[in-house]
């Protein structure tokens, strides 16, 4: 695994948690698109890379036991979250319900690239 | 500890203070005073900004900005790397707590990002609202964009923020042409050429910077 891929990972996913934290959500789908196309460089053997740029569908496809179902299930809520931001029908509860969310991500993306890096 | 006695006192005085600061500093592991009044540059006008780490809602009215991040956010890299994280590791007053985290704070990409985004959405309106038509205004405008421009210097150059005051008397002693020195790619490279050229046509970056400048100082 490259390391340079992984960082690139990490960087995108802090950019989109630090982008939902300071609460500057009208363009969240940058963030989540350029996530997408991080995680979509590495090289992970056995793996199938999908034809999408929807992170939710990326970590499914990506086979390890390491990605519990729960992580998989919030990166798609907040996914969910993060469209109702560019459309304008979001309010206080979502955006804080997806910080919230943000902070559990960052801790479980951050175990998925600490066990791609082999640590 | 003299400090933080001598401060906490000065801010007893303030309407609402006591009754606010005794609620959130019970439920917090840490509370630490930053921006004007830990770096004694506070004015008549600076509200009092602390941080407790607690799970409790920010609270903010004309005197006090009460900012709380959990101890679950504290250690994460996006927290980390903040450029509060970075501005409160450097210049804050704990009034409680170790500040343990501290010590591991970095400048993120994403910190030096979001202060480009910042500058070029303000840019960005002063061009849409054709602000230029009026000379005094777009300078006075301009201002907090040059100050937000010379923040994002230091960040790239790995440097935590110090409170406004402060860094406008930086700005000021740094006699390097801000607007030759913006147009460099690891800034805002040629996007800020181009908004510079739209909005002071026929001007001289050299004769730009010192109107900004002189603005600055009254």
């Amino acid at each position: 695994m490259s390391n340079n891929s992984l960082d690139e990972v990490e960087e995108k996913m802090y950019s989109l948690v630090s982008q939902i934290d300071y609460g500057d959500i009208s363009d969240l789908d940058v963030y989540w698109q350029a996530l997408a196309v991080a995680l979509l460089k590495l090289e992970i053997e056995e793996w199938h890379k999908p034809k999408t740029k929807v992170v939710s569908e990326i970590l499914n496809s990506i086979p390890t036991a390491h990605i519990s179902k729960s992580f998989k299930e919030r990166t798609k809520a907040m996914e969910i979250l993060s469209k109702k931001g560019s459309s304008g029908s979001f309010d206080l509860a979502d955006l804080k319900s997806l910080q919230v969310q943000a902070v559990r991500f960052e801790k479980e993306f951050e175990k998925l690239i600490e066990m791609l890096r082999g640590k | 500890m003299i400090i933080e006695h001598y401060l906490l006192n000065k801010l007893h005085n303030t309407p609402g203070f006591t009754d606010k600061f005794d609620h959130f500093q019970a439920s917090s592991n840490e509370v630490i005073l930053f921006g004007s009044y830990a770096m004694e540059c506070d004015t008549a006008g600076s509200d009092i900004d602390m941080l407790f780490v607690c799970n409790e809602k920010n609270y903010k009215d004309e005197y006090l900005d009460f900012m709380c991040v959990s101890e679950e956010r504290l250690h994460l890299k996006s927290w980390l790397g903040s450029e509060l994280a970075n501005h409160i590791a450097k210049y804050g007053i704990w009034l409680k707590g170790s500040g343990n985290w501290k010590t591991s704070v970095f400048i993120s990409k994403s910190s030096v990002d979001r202060k480009k985004i910042k500058i070029l959405t303000r840019l960005s309106h002063l061009w849409v609202k054709q602000v230029n038509a009026d000379r005094s205004l777009l300078i006075s405008l301009f201002e907090d964009i040059i100050l937000d421009s010379y923040r994002l210097i230091l960040l790239e150059d790995g440097r935590a923020i110090p409170a406004s005051a402060i860094v406008r008397t930086m700005f000021l002693g740094d006699k390097q042409n801000i607007f030759v020195r913006l147009a460099e790619d690891r800034y805002l490279g040629s996007i800020w050429r181009e908004y510079i050229s739209n909005l002071f046509p026929n001007i001289e970056l050299e004769d730009l910077d010192k109107e900004i400048r002189l603005s600055l100082v009254k």
